[in-house]
């Protein structure tokens, strides 16, 4: 889809595309001749004979046969590998709509795997939302409406509302003051009767 | 003694009545100026005076050891009354004759209320007290009164006098049984006729009650306070003043002593009485001032819980109790003669102030005195390092020792509140925005600055050596 | 060198340069004169405190440095002072934090600047007094009296509810300490002793024990805060002005941890072993709720303060396990908060003072013209998160491994906050940070100036030193802390 075909993208960009300066090339070519060939060269200090070399003592190594492959399972490899190459070319190179109706077809499928199936909505519906709600709640609802209402807001609120309710008594009238002073001496007499 | 008549002079009551009456002739005769001349004399006979109490002159003449007392405790608030009366002379001096009430009969009848008040804190008698709370409290009434075209202050003088008739009345009634069910109406005879009983005759607990309650009505605590806020704020601020600062003092030492001395033994019943009074004056002197609006009524309030305070200390009935007392009224009367010496010298466009909110902006104009008056409001909230929370923290240990720790919980309690309308005057300076075009004046006589500067000074730095004070203090005892 | 009483010089020191400043009059050409004496004096108690920790001796567990004074006549009461290795470095935290808050006041603060420079310096003298008192009236004055100059602060040159915070900082953390004060004087009543050194131990029966510690904790705990006692911190913050917030969050805060080592685990061990489990269960939904809170802020400074608490808890967790991992990581953690917090407010100061708006919505993207911000943000950001190589990860880790020995559902919670902590952190930080400018206004915003970078710089580097060499920092408390754990556990008949 990159390499072959007709290009899908923009005419002008399309023009001003070039060849990888050397710089970004030498290592691509190294690591290429790389993951091709060092399988052949060096799987022997992995996990064939000179392992030990290697190793040395940093894991546990157990003397197992595994060089023996049944030939079916090495066939199935590469001719699965042979089937997508050909599957991949048929579908986005030779038959330019199927993959369109393949998509139109298999709809649900279709959407799981764009969509990463789902996975972002999910933690989004699950944890995210309920997560900012929380917050949220614990903010207005705990934080300012029930701890500070309660707490010093509350208190002060009392404290004035006394203090308004308390300054009424001190109403200017002399015989109010006479009414509470001898009021307070009752009050004072007949605990001490009863005391 | 030979020349027991010389001697007699050098009792300082008795030199203080001679010189009260030498000033009332003084101002009297004198063609201009009286009221100046007049207060310099008052002021200087004072200082005088303090002297003599503090050099202790003895002399026996006329039953002097029955109807007087001579303690250390007496001695102490004898020279704070004394000092106090002549500190509120001086700082107040200007505003007498700026609102123009400069009459020489004011520091005549300041002279007389403090021999009232001397005799008040020694008294050793039933009658003793009587005349001497009629002394003070007479001249109070007058003074109070004393700006004649002034709705305010008339209005105030009379319900002081009005109050003050009943509350006399009622500790008269108090002295009545006390003495119908005694026999005596010394404090020592009385002590010792009570203590062949094993229980007061409710009789008795009737007296003492009603004797409690008239010495609270000068005291203003609760519920009996209820003049204090229209006087305080009806009468002219010098003489708020002197009504907060010398009055409050005498009261608290008669009280302190009339409970401790003839009635020593029965301590149970007056400290639910005191525990009550303590209380309710303490949480209404928090609560009810953070409603006001005028700082003279402010003040009231907050002496109102001072005194809830103090009587904590009388609660514990103790030997700490007496000195933490001491200790306490001595911070309240520097706390308080700054306050008003700052006061009395603020005008904000020709108008002296009087409501809290016209002290906004006060810290851009004239910053030290805003900040000499950020420091008092810090120390009657009493806020360390400020002198005023080793008033407190006295009064705590006095209470403490004596396990009242319901009273000295509340009381911690009651200060939290009481700091919110001290912070709301430091807010008000400090924090409001300030009004353009009208501009403070902060005019204050020379003596009365250096008195201002020196309580400062003890109010910020007594932190660093307190011992001058708590040595003094500790020698204090009833005996 | 060992004449000079280097521990009063470093508290006194703050309020001579504060009464120099006093004596200079205050117009528009003294201005500089100020802010230079009042930072001069700073720096310099800074170096007197090194000064103080290079002489200190690791392998000593009492107080050096000591100093005593009979002070009140008639009572026991004395002027004495001294550091051991919990209060070391709460008087270094104190020391390096105040010259960079008044390095970070010099341009914001514009009026009043004379009254400003003061109340810092009282601060400061006050703060320093209070760790480094050994007598309990000394700690117990110089506690209090850290509220006068804070709450003008607030109120002089806060936002816009600065009233409304400035009360209730001040009238709600009083209330705590005036039930403080009745436990003390009842100490005295039955021990007739006011010295912390005298006390520690087992002195009490358990009963009184217990309202004792409940009084200290009425104190502590709405100084930390703790959860349900927190909410003037978010207020306090917002409204006070950078430097403020700065000094709150990085020292006051600190001395409830403090408090809560000397007094409640020190003098009443019994008590605090009763009263463990609620400590722990108030902690924990401090770290939790406090995270969720923060995650839906939308101001800068209040999703800060809410952190602030978080991090708080994790400090209460630590000790009140009373093991050494536990105690020490509460130690680090909160040297590591005081700088951690004191650089994110310092951080939101930097943008404050451009943009004049702590709103997230409002920014977006400052890494385009803000790189070097962006860094020392992030290595703040990641240390509150608590990032390996940071000091927030030392602190929690050794928390954590200290509450695995008490109980491992305190670990779960404890653990939980941490992931939390990351949440809001990172959320915070994308949204303000990366991303592209979208906001007009920021298309010509600054990077860091000079005096900027002087104040983050140092910052960033202690929050790395301490990640990486926190034994620095472990080695002078280890002493003290196993002593207070073996009064522990003696007490306790383990």
């Amino acid at each position: 889809m990159t390499f072959h075909g007709e290009t899908r993208s923009d005419k002008n960009i399309f023009d001003h595309a070039h060849e990888s300066p050397l710089v970004m090339t030498l290592p691509l070519v190294l690591l290429a001749f790389g993951s091709i060939f060092v399988g052949m060269f060096f799987a022997d200090y992995y996990i064939g004979k000179i392992q030990y070399v290697f190793w040395g003592d940093s894991l546990i190594l157990h003397e197992v046969k595994h060089h023996y492959l049944p030939f079916i399972q090495t066939l199935i490899v590469k001719s699965s590998v042979a089937i997508g190459v050909m599957l991949a070319a048929l579908i986005y190179f030779y038959k330019n709509n199927l993959p369109k109706h393949l998509a139109h077809n298999s709809e649900p499928l279709y959407s799981i795997s764009l969509n990463k199936w789902y996975v972002d909505e999910f933690y989004n519906s699950i944890f995210i939302k309920p997560y900012f709600f929380l917050a949220n709640l614990f903010w207005k609802r705990g934080d300012e409406k029930i701890i500070d209402e309660y707490g010093p807001n509350g208190v002060s609120k009392i404290v004035g509302l006394t203090s308004n309710y308390l300054s009424r008594f001190q109403s200017g009238y002399l015989y109010h003051y006479a009414f509470a002073m001898l009021g307070g001496l009752v009050i004072i007499l007949t605990w001490f009767i009863y005391y | 003694m030979e020349n027991n008549l010389i001697n007699i002079f050098f009792v300082p009551e008795v030199s203080l009545a001679i010189l009260a009456i030498a000033c009332l002739m003084y101002g009297l005769f004198s063609k201009k100026n009286s009221f100046n001349k007049a207060t310099n004399f008052a002021t200087l006979s004072l200082i005088f005076v303090s002297f003599l109490v503090y050099s202790d002159f003895t002399t026996n003449f006329a039953l002097f050891e029955n109807f007087f007392s001579n303690t250390t405790f007496t001695k102490f608030f004898k020279i704070l009354t004394i000092l106090g009366a002549a500190a509120s002379l001086i700082i107040s001096k200007n505003y007498f004759i700026d609102t123009k009430i400069n009459r020489f009969e004011i520091p005549t009848l300041l002279l007389f209320s403090t021999l009232g008040m001397m005799l008040m804190i020694s008294s050793k008698n039933l009658m003793m007290m009587y005349l001497a709370i009629e002394l003070q409290s007479l001249s109070l009434y007058v003074v109070a009164s004393i700006k004649r075209n002034s709705l305010e202050s008339a209005e105030s003088g009379v319900k002081y006098f009005i109050l003050g008739a009943l509350s006399s009345g009622i500790l008269l009634y108090g002295f009545s049984l006390v003495y119908g069910f005694t026999g005596q109406t010394s404090f020592d005879e009385i002590y010792i006729s009570l203590s062949q009983l094993d229980n007061l005759p409710i009789g008795l607990v009737f007296g003492l009650v009603f004797i409690l309650v008239g010495l609270a009505f000068k005291v203003s605590a609760v519920p009996f306070h209820m003049w204090t806020p229209d006087v305080y704020e009806g009468a002219p601020t010098s003489i708020t003043a002197f009504f907060a600062i010398v009055p409050k003092l005498a009261a608290i030492a008669l009280i302190f002593r009339f409970c401790l001395e003839p009635f020593n033994d029965f301590y149970f019943e007056w400290t639910q009485v005191i525990f009550f009074l303590s209380l309710a004056s303490m949480f209404l002197g928090a609560i009810a001032a953070i409603a006001q609006k005028s700082i003279k009524r402010l003040l009231a309030y907050s002496s109102i819980g001072h005194v809830g305070y103090v009587l904590i200390a009388l609660v514990a009935a103790s030997d700490q109790g007496i000195r933490s007392a001491s200790i306490y009224m001595f911070i309240y009367l520097i706390m308080n003669i700054s306050v008003f010496a700052i006061l009395l010298s603020l005008k904000k466009s020709d108008k002296y102030v009087e409501q809290i909110d016209e002290l906004s902006g006060l810290s851009k104009s004239n910053p030290i005195v805003s900040a000499c008056l950020a420091i008092i409001m810090l120390s009657m909230a009493g806020i360390p390092p400020f002198i005023g929370f080793f008033g407190k923290f006295y009064v705590f240990i006095a209470a403490i020792e004596s396990e009242q720790y319901i009273l000295a919980i509340l009381g911690v309690l009651a200060s939290v509140i009481s700091a919110f309308y001290y912070l709301r005057i430091i807010k008000g300076m400090y924090f409001d925005e300030v009004i353009e075009g009208e501009n403070f004046d902060f005019t204050i006589n020379n003596q009365a600055k250096v008195i201002l500067l020196t309580l400062l000074f003890l109010i910020t730095f007594f932190i660093i050596y307190p011992s001058l004070l708590t040595g003094i203090v500790s020698g204090i005892s009833l005996n | 060198m060992t004449d000079i009483p280097l521990l009063s010089l470093t508290i006194f020191l703050p309020l001579l340069g504060a009464f120099v400043i006093l004596l200079i009059k205050e117009d528009e050409n003294s201005l500089n004169n100020i802010k230079n004496v009042a930072l001069w004096t700073s720096v310099g108690v800074f170096l007197i405190s090194l000064l103080i920790w290079l002489q200190f001796d690791n392998t000593k567990s009492g107080y050096q440095f000591e100093e005593k004074f009979r002070w009140f006549s008639d009572f026991n009461f004395y002027y004495h002072i001294g550091i051991d290795g919990i209060s070391l470095f709460m008087v270094i935290l104190s020391t390096f934090l105040t010259p960079l808050c008044i390095l970070a006041s010099w341009e914001s603060i514009k009026k009043r600047v004379k009254e400003y420079m003061l109340a810092f310096l009282f601060l400061e003298t006050v703060m320093i007094g209070m760790f480094a008192s050994v007598d309990i009236l000394l700690f117990y004055i110089f506690f209090e009296a850290v509220l006068i100059p804070m709450y003008l602060i607030i109120g002089i040159w806060g936002g816009n509810r600065r009233i409304y915070a400035s009360f209730k900082f001040f009238l709600y953390t009083l209330l705590g300490s005036v039930l403080m004060l009745i436990a003390i004087v009842v100490i005295y009543q039955l021990t007739n002793s006011m010295s912390i050194e005298e006390l520690q131990g087992n002195y009490f029966n358990t009963n009184v024990q217990l309202y004792l510690w409940l009084a200290f904790f009425a104190s502590f705990a709405v100084k930390i805060p703790m959860w349900p006692f927190h909410t003037w911190l978010p207020d306090a913050h917002v409204e006070a002005p950078t430097a403020g917030s700065v000094i709150l969050a990085g020292v006051l805060l600190k001395m409830g941890g403090y408090g809560f080592i000397r007094f409640s685990l020190g003098m009443l061990p019994e008590a605090s072993e009763y009263f463990a489990p609620m400590v722990m269960t108030l902690s924990i939904i401090a770290v939790i709720y406090t995270s969720l809170v923060a995650l839906a802020q939308t101001d800068i400074k209040k999703l800060i303060a809410y952190s602030s608490v978080a991090h708080m808890g994790l400090v209460t967790i630590g000790i009140f396990v009373v093991n050494s991992q536990g105690l020490e990581g509460a130690m680090v953690q909160m040297i590591s908060h005081g700088v951690v917090s004191g650089a994110l407010f310092l951080c939101v100061g930097v943008i404050y003072d451009r943009m004049h708006t702590r709103d997230i919505n409002f920014y977006g993207g400052l890494v385009n013209r803000m790189p070097i911000y962006a860094t020392v943000f992030m290595i703040f950001m990641l240390g509150s998160v608590g990032l390996p190589g940071t000091s927030g990860f030392v602190g929690e880790f050794l928390v954590i491994v200290g509450a695995f020995k008490y109980s491992s559902i305190v670990v779960v919670g404890a653990a939980s906050g941490i992931v939390l902590s990351a949440v809001y952190m990172l959320y915070l930080y994308k949204r303000i940070i990366f991303g592209v400018i979208e906001n007009e206004k920021l298309k010509e915003i600054s990077d860091l100036n000079l005096r900027e970078k002087s104040i983050l710089i140092p910052l960033a580097i202690a929050v790395i030193v301490i990640g990486i060499f926190p034994n620095i920092f472990l080695d002078p408390m280890r002493l003290p802390i196993e002593l207070i754990i073996s009064n522990y556990e003696i007490a306790n008949g383990k």
